[in-house]
C-alpha cells in the first residue's frame, strides 16, 4: 500500500509540469513589483494626547492608472500618504476614500510624479477565476514590522472564517460585518496590513488585515470579491453606499433540526424600515430577492447582511418570511446606511483625548440612553489626570449641562476654554455610578504640536 | 443512663433560656444531602446524612442552612416532640434551604433587618439539640466578649462555640433579644467544617466558629415578617476638596449626591443631584462611614431628617427635609420562579431594573435572576442566558408576570425544549434551550 502510494507521487511529479519552487518563484515575480509599501502620516490618539505620526503598512497595485487598495486601519485616517514602490521610488498618494466596515481604503498615486521620475510598477490581478481552495499555496506580500518587500508562505486553512460580531477597529469603527475572512498560516505581523495574499499563478486572493495577537500561523485576508467590490464603489462614489432595513444586528442562525432554512430576526430596529414594513421579531426569513437563505451557523450571517447591504438604495427589496409556520412575502423599502468615520478629539487643555460613545460601547456598559463622550487616553500629569479622569470614564457633562456627543463636548471645552475658566465640574460615569470631577484647564500658551 | 443524662442536660439548658422569644420558632432538620466536592480532579457526590437547626419563618415555611439542591429525605422535628414531619425543599441558594412543611403549627419568628451591630456587641445564638438520643430540644449560648466582627457579609464569633449542640441553621438574637442572624456553618480550629451532627459518622458533638449571616442577606427568603432596614435612596460621594470649591462650597464637608433613585423618599422630599448631605437625624456626615452610621438601625417607615446644601441663584441654601426611608427592592419567594430544568430562576421586572439595565422603558416581561452554572440556560444556543436578561416570550407566548411565565414553562413541559424571546439592553434576541433530564431519585 505504502509502495504505491510512493508510487504515485513520484509519478504524479514529472506530470504536475513545474515544481513548486518555480511556480512560487512566478508568482512572486508576477504580484511583487505591484508591491506598495504604504507609509501614511496619522494622528495617533496615544497617552491622552494627539501626536502626528507615520505609520507604516501595506497595499497593491490594481489599475494601470495608479489605484491602490490597502486597508482603512492604515490609511482611512491619513492626513498624507507617501507609498515606496517596489522600485524603490517613492510616490506621494491621496486618499480616494475608505470602507471601516471591510477594513479597507482606496488610495491614488500621484501619476504625474511617477511620470516624472520614471517610476515603474506593474498592476496585480485582483481575484482570480479559478476558486480558492483550502490548502491551496499562498504567498504574502508586505512589510511586517516595517521590514519592507518581505515575501511569506502558507496554505489557505479557511475560505470564510467569521470572527465574531463585535470587533471593531483600533480607531473605534465597527468592522466585519458584511465580510468573512480567508485564513492562512502565512507569517501575518503588524505592517502586512493592506499587502496582497496571492495564489501560485499571482493573482490577488485577498487583503492582508489581521492576525491574532499571540497566535501561531493565524492570519486573516479579506477575500477578493469583496475588495473588488468594495474598491469599485468607492472609486465610481468616494464611499461604499449600503442599504440599511434595520435587521443587520439582530440574525440569527436556526438550529439544525428547524422544519425549515433560513435567519431569524432576533431583533428589529424599531422604527426602521423593516418595522414599518411588519418584519417582526421571530420572523424566519427564508428569500431576500428571490435568494435562498440558509443560517445554520454565525459564519453565514455575513453574507446574509452582504445580500441586503449590496441591493439598491431605496428600493424595494422582497423578504420571503415564514411566521407561525405561514409563509407571507414582505417588501421592505431600503435605506441608505448613514456610518462615518469615527471622530476622536484631543482636550489639550484637559489633557485627555475623548471620542463618541458607540452604541455597542453603551450597550456593554450599561449606559442606557445616557451619551457623552469616552475618555480614551489620559496624559500623565495633566489636569484631567490630575483630577482623577482615567481612561475609559464617560464624561456625561459639565456642571449641569449634559452633553449628547463629541459636538456637544468640543461646544462646552472650547466656550469653557475661551472664558478662561479656572476650574471646570465634570460629571463623569465609571462602573455604573456617576461621579463628579474638577478639572483645572492649562490655561495660557501649549507647547506647539510635534508636527 | 445515657436517656437520663441527656433529658436532665436538656431540661437544665432549657430552664437557663425558658423566656419565650424567637429561640421558640427553633426546629431540627434532618437531611441526607449529596455532598459535592473535587477529589483528584474529579467530582464526586457522596450522600451523607445531617441533622442541623432550622427556624420557621413563614406559614409552613422553614429556613435553614444550605442543604443543597439534591438532598433528599427532609424532616422536620418540633421541639418537644420525637416524630419528624416530611419536608420539600422549595428554594436554595449556597448559604440556605428553604423547606415546605405541611401541618406546621409553629408560630414563624420575624427577623429584623434593623439592627444597631457595632463591633463588640453581644450576640445569642440558639441551637438545637436531639435526635437519636430522644426529643428535641433548644439550647442558647451567649458570645460574650467582642463577639461581633461584621465584614457586611457574616459575622464571627469569638470565644467558638462548643457542645453538643447542632448549630448550622441555628437563629441569632442580638441585645435586645430581635432575631436578626442564621449561622451557616460553623469551622473547627483546623479549618474544616465542623458541628452539628453528622449521622454516625460524627462522634465527637460538634464544636467551632460559627459564621452567622445577617438577615438582610436572606431576607429574600422570608415572606413579609422582616422588618426591613430602610435607605434614603441616594448614591453619593465623599465631597472632594475641590469639587466643593467649584460648587461654590469651599471648606464645606459632606456627602455629594450623585444620583436619587427615582421614587425613593429622597425622591420624594426633593433631593436633587448636586446638592450635599451634611447632616442625618441630627449626625454630621463628613464620611461615607458616618453617613452609614447615622443610618443604622433605622426602618423601612422611619421619617429622618436629613439636612443639605445646594447651590443656586440667591447663593448657598442650608435647608432641612424630612425623608420616609424606603426599603431596598427585593422580590420575595413567592414572586419568583425557578425553571429547574432550565437551569434558571426569574422574578418581576421593576422599573429600576429597566433603568440599570438599560431597557426600553416599555419593556414588559421578567427579570432573570439566577443561572445555574452548567445548567440548560448557561450552555443554551446560540448564547447563553445572562443574570439581568429580560425574558419577553416563551416560544409563542408573552410573560409579561411571573405567573404567566409559570404557565407557560408549564405548557412547554412536554416538549422538552423551550425558545425564550430575551431583551438584552437595547437588542432582543432568541435563547433555545434544552430541558436537563430530572435528577434521579437516589435509592433508598
Amino acid at each position: 500500500m505504502r509502495l504505491t502510494a510512493v508510487f504515485l507521487v513520484f509519478l504524479a511529479a514529472p506530470l504536475g509540469a513545474e515544481d513548486l519552487q518555480t511556480q512560487v518563484y512566478r508568482a512572486r515575480d508576477r504580484a511583487l513589483p505591484a508591491l506598495v509599501n504604504v507609509r501614511p502620516v496619522v494622528d495617533l490618539f496615544q497617552g491622552g494626547r494627539r501626536r502626528r505620526a507615520q505609520v507604516t503598512g501595506s497595499g497593491v497595485i490594481v489599475r494601470a492608472d495608479g489605484l491602490v487598495v490597502t486597508n482603512f486601519h492604515v490609511a482611512g485616517h491619513a492626513r498624507k500618504v507617501y507609498c515606496t514602490l517596489a522600485d524603490k521610488n517613492r510616490v506621494e498618494a491621496k486618499l480616494l476614500g475608505g470602507d471601516p466596515a471591510t477594513d479597507l481604503a482606496v488610495l491614488q498615486l500621484d501619476m504625474k510624479e511617477v511620470r516624472r521620475i520614471g517610476a515603474v510598477f506593474t498592476v496585480a490581478s485582483l481575484g482570480s477565476k479559478r476558486a480558492v481552495q483550502v490548502g491551496e499555496f499562498v504567498l504574502a506580500l508586505g512589510a511586517p514590522r516595517g521590514l519592507s518587500t518581505s515575501l511569506t508562505t502558507g496554505v489557505v486553512s479557511n475560505l470564510s472564517r467569521f470572527l465574531g460580531d463585535d470587533i471593531t477597529l483600533p480607531s473605534g469603527e465597527p468592522t466585519g460585518l458584511y465580510n468573512t475572512w480567508i485564513q492562512t498560516d502565512a507569517a501575518i505581523n503588524p505592517g502586512n496590513s493592506g499587502g496582497p495574499l496571492v495564489n501560485l499563478l499571482g493573482e490577488v486572493i485577498g487583503i492582508n488585515s489581521r492576525g491574532v495577537q499571540g497566535g501561531d500561523g493565524l492570519g486573516f485576508a479579506i477575500p477578493a470579491p469583496v475588495v473588488r467590490y468594495v474598491y469599485e464603489q468607492i472609486v465610481a462614489n468616494g464611499r461604499v453606499k449600503r442599504s440599511w432595513v434595520g435587521i443587520d444586528r439582530g440574525l440569527q442562525p436556526l438550529s439544525f433540526d428547524a422544519p425549515v432554512r433560513g435567519v431569524r430576526l432576533g431583533h428589529v430596529v424599531p422604527g426602521s424600515p423593516a418595522a414599518k414594513a411588519g418584519l417582526k421579531p421571530g420572523d424566519i426569513v427564508t428569500t431576500i430577492s428571490g435568494e435562498k437563505i440558509d443560517a445554520r451557523f454565525a459564519d453565514d450571517i455575513p453574507s446574509i447582511r452582504r445580500l441586503v447591504a449590496t441591493s439598491p438604495v431605496d428600493e424595494p427589496l422582497a423578504f420571503g418570511v415564514m411566521r407561525n409556520g405561514k409563509t407571507m412575502a414582505i417588501q421592505v423599502r431600503t435605506r441608505e446606511l448613514t456610518a462615518r468615520k469615527a471622530q476622536r478629539f484631543d482636550a489639550r487643555r484637559f489633557g485627555c483625548t475623548v471620542r463618541d460613545v458607540t452604541d455597542r460601547f453603551a450597550r456593554t456598559n450599561r449606559l442606557g440612553d445616557q451619551r457623552g463622550v469616552l475618555v480614551t487616553g489620559v496624559m500623565r500629569g495633566g489636569p484631567a489626570a490630575a483630577a482623577g479622569i482615567r481612561s475609559g470614564d464617560v464624561i456625561l457633562g459639565f456642571a449641569r449641562t449634559g452633553i449628547a456627543n463629541l459636538d456637544g463636548f468640543r461646544t462646552q471645552y472650547e466656550e469653557a476654554v475661551e472664558k478662561k475658566t479656572e476650574s471646570v465640574l465634570v460629571n463623569v460615569w465609571r462602573n455604573q455610578r456617576k461621579l463628579f470631577r474638577v478639572v483645572k484647564p492649562k490655561l495660557g500658551a501649549l507647547e506647539e504640536d510635534d508636527e | 443512663m445515657k436517656h437520663l443524662a441527656t433529658l436532665v442536660l436538656a431540661i437544665f439548658l432549657l430552664s437557663v433560656t425558658a423566656t419565650a422569644g424567637p429561640q421558640d420558632s427553633l426546629v431540627g432538620v434532618s437531611a441526607r444531602k449529596q455532598f459535592e466536592f473535587r477529589m483528584q480532579g474529579r467530582q464526586i457526590t457522596r450522600p451523607l446524612n445531617v441533622r442541623q437547626a432550622g427556624v420557621v419563618v413563614g406559614k409552613n415555611l422553614v429556613l435553614t442552612a444550605s442543604l443543597g439542591d439534591k438532598a433528599s429525605n427532609v424532616r422536620i422535628y418540633v421541639p418537644g416532640t420525637t416524630n419528624g414531619l416530611d419536608g420539600e425543599i422549595v428554594d436554595s441558594d449556597e448559604s440556605f434551604s428553604l423547606v415546605k412543611v405541611p401541618d406546621l403549627k409553629t408560630k414563624p419568628v420575624v427577623f429584623t433587618e434593623v439592627w444597631a451591630a457595632e463591633p463588640g456587641s453581644t450576640v445569642t445564638w440558639h441551637g438545637i439539640l436531639g435526635g437519636r438520643l430522644g426529643e428535641w430540644s433548644v439550647v442558647s449560648k451567649q458570645a460574650t466578649k467582642d463577639a461581633i466582627l461584621d465584614d457586611g457579609r457574616r459575622i464571627y464569633s469569638d470565644p467558638p462555640f462548643r457542645g453538643p449542640v447542632l448549630t448550622p441553621g441555628a437563629l441569632v438574637t442580638d441585645a435586645q433579644g430581635k432575631a436578626v442572624g442564621m449561622v451557616i456553618l460553623v469551622q473547627n480550629e483546623e479549618g474544616a467544617a465542623g458541628g452539628g451532627g453528622r449521622g454516625r459518622r460524627m462522634r465527637r458533638p460538634g464544636g467551632g466558629t460559627p459564621f452567622i449571616r445577617p438577615v438582610r442577606t436572606f431576607a429574600h427568603f422570608l415572606t413579609g415578617t422582616v422588618m426591613k432596614r430602610g435607605v434614603l435612596g441616594v448614591e453619593g460621594e465623599t465631597l472632594d476638596e475641590q469639587v466643593a470649591e467649584a460648587l461654590g462650597l469651599k471648606g464645606r464637608k459632606g456627602i455629594l449626591v450623585t444620583r436619587v433613585v427615582p421614587g425613593s423618599g429622597a425622591a420624594k422630599a426633593g433631593i436633587e443631584a448636586q446638592q450635599v448631605i451634611v447632616k442625618i437625624a441630627g449626625q454630621e456626615t463628613a464620611t461615607a462611614v458616618a453617613m452609614k452610621r447615622a443610618l443604622r438601625g433605622q426602618a423601612a417607615g422611619a421619617k429622618i431628617a436629613v439636612t443639605l446644601l445646594g447651590v443656586g441663584v440667591e447663593g448657598i441654601t442650608e435647608r432641612t427635609v424630612e425623608v420616609t426611608l424606603t426599603a431596598p427592592e427585593e422580590s420575595t419567594p413567592e414572586q419568583r420562579v425557578r425553571a429547574q430544568r432550565f437551569g434558571f430562576t426569574a422574578e418581576p421586572l421593576t422599573d429600576a431594573m429597566r433603568r440599570d439595565r438599560g431597557l426600553p422603558a416599555d419593556t414588559k416581561g421578567v427579570s432573570v435572576r439566577r443561572v445555574a452554572p452548567g445548567g440548560p440556560a448557561a450552555i443554551a444556543t446560540p448564547e447563553r442566558l445572562r443574570r439581568g436578561d429580560a425574558i419577553l416570550r416563551v416560544n409563542e407566548t408573552d410573560v409579561p408576570s411571573v405567573a404567566k411565565l409559570r404557565e407557560a414553562l408549564e405548557k412547554a413541559k412536554k416538549s422538552g425544549e423551550i425558545t425564550l424571546f430575551v431583551q438584552r439592553g437595547t437588542e432582543t434576541r432568541f435563547i433555545e434551550l434544552e430541558a436537563e433530564a430530572p435528577p434521579a431519585e437516589p435509592k433508598k
